[in-house]
């Protein structure tokens, strides 16, 4: 498994070689949609993929690697007008995203931001147009800035890969009606997510992180949320504190409980435990603080699974993928025919879903953006591809 | 123009040095019009025997502590304290002057206040720098709080906190200014020369936590009274809890104006209105 990760690691080596510019492609919208546990849906804002054509909560994961120039397309097809402030990344006036000191992009026009990514480390977005509305609404998403030789920062540990979770929250009448959500000093979040994610959905296999044992998980923390945002990490987890807000803690160390603030972000490293050898259930928890009076609003589940847990290898099947890297094809093969598959980008999110036919399988991979992603089926069988550019 | 921009906050930081010479501290009522239509009844630590709306700054060298007057001119007693030090602090009667010695305090901001219900929801609170002996940056100071007109008309009318429903603040302020106030504040607005370094002292004299975000660059964590660990953390997005103090400085590696503001995003409003309130800028010139 460890050389498998040093493969990708050399492989993006390769790509922030060759790759010294990412560009992407947005659009903002007003008319989308998010999911809850019952079924139902929940109005939202915010940023989708051009070639999606839709748009998510948070909105598309962003990655780079450190010292790329990056160029961000931003169409604007919604009734009212958007920027996007790249939060953290400390880019010029020109490109900051607000609106007094930058630029709108209004309706039915497109903008371009462009900036470098000269620090490595996890960063957010998000509209700064009305941004008590705008957030709340749905207007965000993570940025994570990479290396090529899997280091946190230039002489910082390595991990395996990232794990990115953006906690939010959203006050539910508020997004069914935004005109009624003035006077925007009091809103009381009821609807607390990570990666948009809330109660049982944190318990689907879109939100799942899983791992092997051994390796090392860079969790990349951050908050859009209008709580405070607590995540108490089990002792035995060794979890550590490395970065906040794109830099090098100078102390870093064990954590337990971590405070994270609306804004903030944190790199948190862990080995991954055996859930047979350990007996954790998977879960660190996150409590959502009202910011405004101290009171615990909700708890919710980071959820992770070992692969290689009893109850899992029961009902999984050998599978392997090749060529992995891939920069288009992958052919699956050990797969159960009738069993449904699906794969998700590295926020969870699916890309693509269909049944096995047979024991071999094809997915192509050319149009989708360079990445991790996780393949997994319904009968429990789980692996990682990375798509090269 | 920036240059006189220097010269004014070192006139401003000369005169706040020299009241703090004077010792005194005076304790005043009197009103503050919050917008145009609500007015709130305020208690204040001004350094002049009349009242002003922004509290005092309190600023001394490490090492060489003053000796502190208290008057209070209000109609209640009052016991005057530092927020993030350890020191028995100032009991005075109404009509009366306590005068003790200050502590000597590690260089670093912290707050003074007056402790109990009247003197925290009427924003008798404000913010101390002890300096290092070789200060040379400049500057600038942010005292933040929060205001909710009818918990301070609750206590002001002499009920207490048990009189309080919830708590719904209104306005968010700077240096007892809402934005665009804010931008006039040269204590407060960092302007600076491409290159420069600015010493920026914050303290948070409200109820609630507020979350500073920069937009355009990191600062880094000099002091905290909140956060001793974070010490030489570089950040973009600081928190600073109710009654905590920190010392940040900036470095201007890059020319524009840019926001600086809560990200606790209620606060960047005036009476629900955005944007507002605790709202200010970095501006550095080429």
């Amino acid at each position: 498994m460890k050389s498998f990760f040093a493969l990708i690691f050399c492989a993006l080596s390769v790509v922030a070689v060759a790759q010294q510019t990412v560009q992407y492609e947005l659009f903002t919208g007003m008319d989308g949609n998010l999911l809850t546990p019952a079924g139902s849906a929940i109005p939202i804002w915010g940023y989708g993929h051009i070639e999606d054509g839709e748009i998510t909560l948070p909105g598309p994961l962003l990655t780079c690697m450190e010292g790329d120039s990056v160029v961000v397309l931003m169409e604007n097809p919604s009734p009212e007008s958007h920027t996007i402030h790249w939060h953290g990344l400390d880019v010029d006036q020109a490109n900051d995203g607000v609106p007094s000191t930058s630029f709108l992009v209004p309706t039915d026009s497109a903008a371009t931001y462009r900036f470098r990514a000269d620090y490595s480390g996890t960063y957010l977005y998000h509209c700064h147009v009305t941004t008590t509305l705008h957030l709340t609404m749905g207007m965000y998403g993570m940025f994570i800035v990479d290396r090529p030789d899997g280091t946190l920062f230039a002489g910082g540990p390595g991990h395996d890969y990232d794990v990115p979770k953006l906690f939010s929250d959203l006050e539910l009448a508020t997004n069914f009606d935004p005109p009624a959500s003035f006077p925007f000093h009091d809103m009381r979040p009821n609807y607390f997510m990570i990666n948009g994610a809330t109660g049982d959905l944190l318990y689907e296999p879109e939100s799942v992180t899983t791992y092997t044992p051994g390796e090392v998980l860079a969790l990349r923390l951050g908050s859009m949320a209008y709580s405070r945002v607590d995540v108490r990490f089990p002792e035995f987890l060794g979890a550590e504190l490395w970065m906040s807000d794109g830099r090098p803690v100078t102390n870093p160390g064990p954590v337990d409980t971590l405070e994270i603030y609306p804004g903030e972000r944190f790199t948190v490293l862990f080995t991954a435990p055996s859930m047979d050898a350990t007996g954790w259930n998977g879960e660190i928890e996150v409590d959502y603080w009202s910011m405004v009076d101290e009171t615990l609003e909700r708890t919710q589940p980071m959820v992770f699974t070992d692969l290689t847990a009893g109850v899992s290898s029961a009902t999984s099947a050998p599978i392997r993928a090749y060529p992995n890297p891939t920069s288009d094809h992958i052919t699956i093969d050990g797969l159960h025919p009738g069993a449904d598959w699906t794969l998700r980008d590295a926020t969870g999110r699916p890309v693509i879903k269909g049944r096995v036919t047979e024991g071999r399988l094809e997915v192509d991979l050319a149009g989708k953006s360079a990445g991790l992603y996780i393949f997994s089926t319904s009968n429990g069988a789980s692996l990682r591809i990375l798509r090269q550019p | 123009m920036i240059q006189l921009r220097h010269n004014l906050i070192l006139l401003v930081f000369c005169l706040a040095t020299s009241a703090v010479a004077q010792d005194t501290l005076w304790i005043h009522s009197g009103d503050w019009q919050a917008s145009g239509s609500v007015s709130m009844p305020v208690l204040r630590l001004n350094d002049s025997p009349s009242f002003a709306v922004r509290n005092a700054f309190l600023a001394w060298t490490a090492g060489t502590p003053p000796e502190l007057t208290v008057v209070n001119a209000d109609t209640v007693a009052h016991h005057f304290e530092l927020a993030g030090a350890e020191w028995a602090g100032l009991d005075i009667a109404p009509g009366e002057a306590a005068t003790g010695a200050l502590p000597d305090l590690a260089a670093g901001t912290y707050g003074y206040r007056l402790s109990g219900a009247r003197g925290k929801w009427m924003g008798a609170e404000g913010l101390v720098a002890v300096r290092e002996t070789d200060q040379t940056h400049p500057e600038f100071r942010w005292n933040l709080a929060e205001w909710d007109a009818a918990r301070v008309e609750t206590i002001a009318s002499g009920e207490d906190e048990s009189a309080f429903g919830d708590y719904v603040p209104a306005y968010f302020t700077i240096n007892e200014a809402m934005h665009p106030m804010t931008m006039q504040d040269t204590t407060a607005v960092v302007a600076l020369n491409l290159g420069d370094t600015a010493i920026i002292r914050v303290h948070n004299a409200g109820a609630i936590d507020h979350v500073l975000h920069f937009h355009g660059f990191h600062i880094e964590i000099m002091s905290s009274t909140g956060y001793p660990e974070r010490v030489g953390w570089s950040k973009d997005t600081v928190p600073v809890r109710s009654g905590e103090s920190m010392t940040l400085e900036l470095v201007a590696t890059q020319p524009g104006i840019f926001p600086v503001h809560d990200h606790n995003l209620i606060a960047v409003t005036n009476a629900g209105l955005y944007p507002g309130g605790m709202l200010t800028q970095i501006q550095v010139a080429q």
